[in-house]
């Protein structure tokens, strides 16, 4: 027997066991936690998104049915996209309440990433807040599928999945996402000297 | 129009392998995209720089300490409130139960069983405490003995319990009232027959 979902075992722990859920929450926290910092731009909403995400994945993880396809690939995970759509529904309601706040994550995202070598770590500090002020300037739905594909580091098909797209769409709105983004780091000035740095 | 879609397609397929190329490996971006042979190649220059943009410059977030382990912490609670629902049967199938008669308790649980103990051919067991009452066979089977029921439960270990010991109380209790030779009985028949037989003897020893 294939096993097509790589949480598979997780899952299966939990619906028997729902103490066993506290692995697949150590697993996906991060990566839920961070697509809501990015969609709300604040800390504290973040973690009320976060919550609400876990809490109502165990409370409904009985009626979560894996549906990876064989075409999915070994690494395929339906429960990552059904936990994603959670939060994803959960991010919605929380910015309802919550209004988004573009300039926190900029803090955060500059943390000294060279904290011996003072001027690389403020160049490098420059870079990341220019990066992220690129996306945080897209629509919404490039920016989430950039966040999906860069950040979490999803398939285009799990992204499909997430947002409720064909595969199609979301590599179109990566793609499109992606020249947004080299314009505006263009527009600074930065793509040429990066893309020498880069390569080299 | 068509071929400017197409071409937009195109360009978004190159770029969905570029980016599968590029985000396989872990660590330098370039060199990940350079082991898989993408050195641009007809993908647009700016997107390909983008790319390695966004691979390097945007972060993971984490929570902080203390919001993971508090979160993981009411996770386990819940957890445990699960737990001990399912073990008291909330989680349980409602099936709605009948009136009446103590035996009919036993149309909840699986007592197959107990046609070893009252015996599918013992003609003097009442009606309600045959094997065929228990599944429901007099009417209808299960269904109708389903059917039957006005009142919603929900089964539980509780319910379930109660409902095998008060079935195996009364076919005790039946089948203590029904014990073929109990010492009553003997009493009875021997007093009976020695009425029957003294008027009998005393005729034939009384001379005419």
């Amino acid at each position: 027997m294939i096993h097509l979902d790589r949480d598979r075992g997780m899952v299966e722990a939990a619906q028997h066991d729902p103490a066993a859920f506290d692995a697949l929450y150590r697993r996906y926290l991060a990566q839920v936690y961070s697509l809501a910092y990015y969609e709300l731009g604040d800390h504290h909403a973040a973690e009320d998104a976060t919550e609400r995400t876990f809490l109502s994945a165990l409370a409904n993880l009985a009626r979560f049915e894996e549906r990876a396809r064989p075409e999915d690939g070994d690494g395929a995970s339906t429960f990552k996209v059904w936990l994603f759509q959670i939060a994803r529904n959960a991010i919605a309601s929380q910015r309802r309440t919550t209004r988004r706040t573009a300039t926190a994550p900029l803090e955060a995202a500059t943390t000294a990433v060279h904290p011996l070598d003072v001027e690389r770590d403020v160049v490098a500090r420059e870079e990341a807040a220019a990066a992220w002020q690129a996306v945080d300037r897209l629509p919404a739905d490039r920016r989430r599928a950039l966040v999906l594909r860069f950040v979490d580091e999803m398939t285009t098909a799990e992204i499909a999945g997430v947002l409720g797209r064909s595969e199609g769409a979301v590599r179109v709105l990566i793609h499109r996402g992606l020249r947004s983004v080299a314009r505006d780091l263009t527009g600074r000035g930065e793509g040429r000297g990066h893309g020498e740095a880069t390569t080299r | 129009m068509t071929a400017t879609r197409d071409t937009h397609d195109v360009e978004a397929l190159i770029t969905d392998r570029y980016l599968e190329s590029l985000l396989a490996t872990r660590g330098d971006a370039t060199a990940g995209a350079a082991a898989f042979g993408w050195e641009g190649g007809d993908l647009d220059r700016g997107v390909r720089l983008a790319s390695l943009r966004l691979r390097r410059d945007l972060p993971r977030f984490h929570p902080s300490f203390r919001f993971e382990e508090r979160l993981a912490l009411r996770l386990a609670e819940a957890a445990a409130a699960m737990h001990v629902a399912r073990a008291v049967g909330s989680e349980g199938v409602p099936v709605p139960i009948r009136r009446g008669r103590v035996t009919d308790l036993a149309d909840l649980v699986d007592l197959s069983g107990l046609a070893d103990v009252t015996g599918p051919s013992d003609p003097d067991a009442p009606a309600a405490l045959r094997p065929s009452a228990f599944r429901g066979d007099d009417d209808g089977g299960a269904e109708g003995a389903l059917r039957r029921h006005a009142r919603p439960i929900l089964i539980g270990g509780a319910v379930a319990s109660a409902a095998i010991s008060i079935a195996g109380a009364a076919i005790v209790a039946w089948r203590r009232s029904h014990h073929p030779v109990s010492p009553m009985a003997r009493a009875a028949r021997a007093a009976h027959a020695l009425r029957l037989v003294q008027p009998r003897q005393a005729g034939v020893e009384r001379p005419d």
